[in-house]
């Protein structure tokens, strides 16, 4: 082998597997899931095979064939075709082929053999086919496709998974050395040449998809029988709805009534650790900037990562089992009403982790305009760094009591997660209505079989997620809180001064200023200066909450969790207010740089910006005129 | 509790060395590309550690919120894309 390493790409279907074998091969901890759509760039990692030489492995967003139609598909294409600048095609590829869907999956494979290159096929989930009843003849089918065929698992290298085998006295083999092998044998100059031919026409690859097989796969049938008798009842009109909505609520009610426990050990170690600074700490900038400043905003925010990690540990079970694909059905007709495309679901539903991704995965949709409008509505969905803000008011002003078999706490987070998603549907219509009119687009989404939620893809997300989290709080989060200390805490009070030191502060003037544009929606002059802050990330007004609250502090009160004063600080009008404003928050410095890098354009993140804090504004202020006029306030 | 001079001298050196860090931090994490590039170059100059140099080569920017979500912050350095078709 060369100096260079040589490079095998991963091709084939949406949801076949891809992702997971490209983690299985390289050791990486892409993002995997049970549904299509979720790569899409290109990512690359290396394996070192037994002899010490190294295979480059590149992982491709998922396509149906060689003709893209839409951006993801192009990548494929084009990295295929050697047609990405300063990117030299593979030497190799491995199509990866879900064993219990070959009939789809096949044709994708004949057409990658008209490019005569070295190529092994990757029987992968044999698993869940042996599973399914489904025999499938390996041998009859290489020598159909005059191409090695090697049988993978590339999940099943789970904790439970790999203890059942060891249980039964033998390792789990996943197919991996097997097909390294055989990928390396087939970019030896000993295999055979294989020379590129003419892409056949759609008739032909069905005849030869029918032929093959006819000859591999004799009895092919029973395979779906239980996935149709269970989407009888998931996919009804009205059954399945009311098992989404009853889902929904469970989670959320889990969301509150789990985490207290958790919550209230972080919230002890945060109080104690901001008393022994104190104590420990001569009086002064530093003791102020330690205990105030980083442990009040930060112990603000990382008290919600127990409930950030329950909500995605129902949202990775439901993923996993291949649910959310069957949800994305349900809801269709009613995207298609708001003018929506079908395909706007799957990057909808990852705006509810972050409208990052989401907007990225728009590239999945071929119409510009419906591109458009789903790119505009993501950061309404509910992303999960709005979580703390909701916990925050609703820990504060929402009792926990109980009506019916809920808790009024989760129901409150569903309704607000609810009226993210019709905000989103009831932009959508106006948008498609009077700007970006364009013909619907049906839902064209191969509903994945299900599985039992794989124990190891459950647990990596949720360490993945905690880490995130955690990151986001050690680098932006914190530095955001010291120079809003600074701010906060510079210039010093005047002598005489009565308020506290706060008030005389840069961010104090900041505060006033600001106060004057939202005191019309209930918002003091402390929640002012949290949105300023929040820009950079959503939660990070509450940190700023936190911070801001503890240097307001004077005399004999001491720093307190954040959630009694305000409690006792704010009226129930401007809580609800707050909670209004952030269902349309626009504030996400991010968001808008990834629309601006996926329109190329600045004016469309400005319209983002500018209709959102409309949204937002109106929505506040008509709350908190609602609220105050009700609670008398 | 009553400070040393010497702890107060050492208190301003460490918090205004703190402040300004996270400044140029959040400099370069949240303002456009055009004003960190500038920033990231005369950066580049400095005598720093290989790992942190990595970490401030303009094509290195985060994709995104950073938060990694569907992979989006380890993946390859973004591609300039068409949007329009």
């Amino acid at each position: 082998m060369s100096a260079t390493p040589a490079c095998i790409a991963l091709v084939g279907n949406p949801n076949c597997g891809k992702t997971a074998l490209f983690n299985l091969l390289t050791g990486a901890r892409q993002k995997v899931a049970n549904y299509a759509g979720v790569t899409v760039e290109r990512k690359q990692g290396s394996v070192t095979l037994a002899d010490g030489d190294t295979l480059s492995i590149v992982d491709l967003p998922g396509t149906y064939s060689l003709n893209p139609t839409t951006a993801d598909e192009a990548v494929t294409h084009d990295v295929l075709m050697g047609l990405r600048p300063g990117e030299p095609a593979p030497d190799g590829m491995v199509a990866v082929v879900d064993a219990t869907n070959l009939r789809m999956n096949l044709r994708l494979v004949l057409q990658l053999r008209t490019l005569g290159k070295p190529m092994v096929v990757a029987l992968n989930m044999m698993d869940v086919a042996r599973a399914h009843g489904l025999q499938i003849d390996v041998a009859r089918l290489s020598q159909e496709l005059d191409l090695p065929v090697i049988e993978t698992v590339a999940v099943d290298n789970s904790l439970l998974g790999n203890w059942l085998a060891r249980l039964r006295g033998r390792e789990l083999d996943n197919g991996r050395e097997a097909l390294l092998a055989a990928a390396r044998q087939a970019l030896s100059r000993s295999a055979p040449a294989r020379h590129a031919t003419p892409l056949p026409d759609q008739l032909t690859l069905q005849l030869q998809v029918k032929r093959v097989l006819a000859a591999a796969v004799p009895q092919a049938a029973r395979v779906q029988r239980f996935n149709h008798k269970l989407d009888a009842v998931v996919m009804h009109p009205v059954w399945g709805l009311s098992l989404l909505a009853l889902l929904l609520m469970l989670v959320f009610q889990a969301v509150f009534s789990w985490a207290t426990v958790p919550m209230d050990a972080i919230k002890e170690i945060v109080a104690w650790l901001g008393t022994a600074i104190k104590a420990n700490l001569p009086a002064g900038m530093l003791q102020s900037l330690l205990a105030d400043g980083v442990v009040a905003g930060l112990g603000g925010v990382v008290v919600f990562l127990p409930q950030i990690l329950i909500l995605f540990f129902f949202i990775l079970l439901l993923e996993d089992s291949g649910y959310l694909p069957r949800a994305a059905f349900l809801l269709d007709n009613l995207m298609g009403k708001v003018g929506l495309s079908g395909r706007a679901f799957i990057p909808l539903l990852s705006s509810f982790a972050c409208a990052v991704p989401g907007i990225m995965a728009t590239r999945t949709i071929p119409n510009w305009r419906d591109r458009l409008a789903t790119i505009m509505v993501a950061p309404l969905m509910t992303c999960s760094a709005r979580l703390p803000i909701y916990a925050l008011l609703i820990g504060a002003f929402i009792p926990p009591q109980r009506v019916g078999w809920f808790n009024l706490q989760g129901l409150t987070l569903f309704g607000l997660y609810v009226a993210g998603i019709v905000s989103a549907m009831t932009v959508a219509w106006v948008f498609k209505r009077i700007w970006m009119r364009s013909s619907y687009q049906p839902l064209m989404l191969e509903l994945p079989p299900y599985r039992l939620p794989n124990l190891r893809n459950v647990l990596l997300g949720l360490w993945q997620r905690a880490i995130i989290f955690l990151q986001r709080v050690g680098t932006i989060i914190f530095a955001v809180m010291v120079l809003l200390w600074f701010l906060a805490s510079f210039p010093a009070a005047p002598s005489g001064a009565t308020g506290a030191a706060i008030q005389y502060s840069f961010a104090g003037m900041i505060g006033h200023a600001l106060e004057v544009v939202f005191a019309p929606i209930g918002f003091n002059w402390q929640i002012s200066i949290a949105l300023v802050p929040g820009m950079a990330a959503r939660e990070v007004a509450v940190s700023a909450l936190g911070t801001v609250y503890a240097l307001s502090a004077s005399g004999e009160e001491t720093a307190q969790a954040l959630s009694p004063i305000i409690a006792h600080g704010w009226s129930l009008a401007t809580a609800y207010a707050l909670l209004a404003w952030y269902v349309f928050a626009p504030q996400c410095i991010s968001t808008l740089v990834v629309v601006k890098r996926e329109t190329n354009s600045w004016r469309y993140p400005a319209l983002m910006a500018a209709y959102l804090f409309a949204l937002a504004y109106l929505a506040a202020f008509i709350t908190y005129r609602l609220a105050a006029a009700w609670t008398g306030v | 509790m009553p400070a040393h001079p010497l702890y107060e001298l050492v208190e301003v050196v460490v918090v205004t060395a703190l402040v300004l860090v996270c400044a140029l931090y959040c400099t370069l994490r949240l303002a456009p590309a055009s004003v960190t590039l500038p920033i990231r170059n005369a950066l580049l100059c400095l005598p720093l550690p290989v790992a942190l140099k990595s970490k401030l080569r303009p094509g290195q920017q985060a994709t995104g919120c950073g938060a990694g979500c569907d992979g989006c912050a380890s993946a390859a350095p973004p591609q300039p894309r068409q949007g329009r078709p």
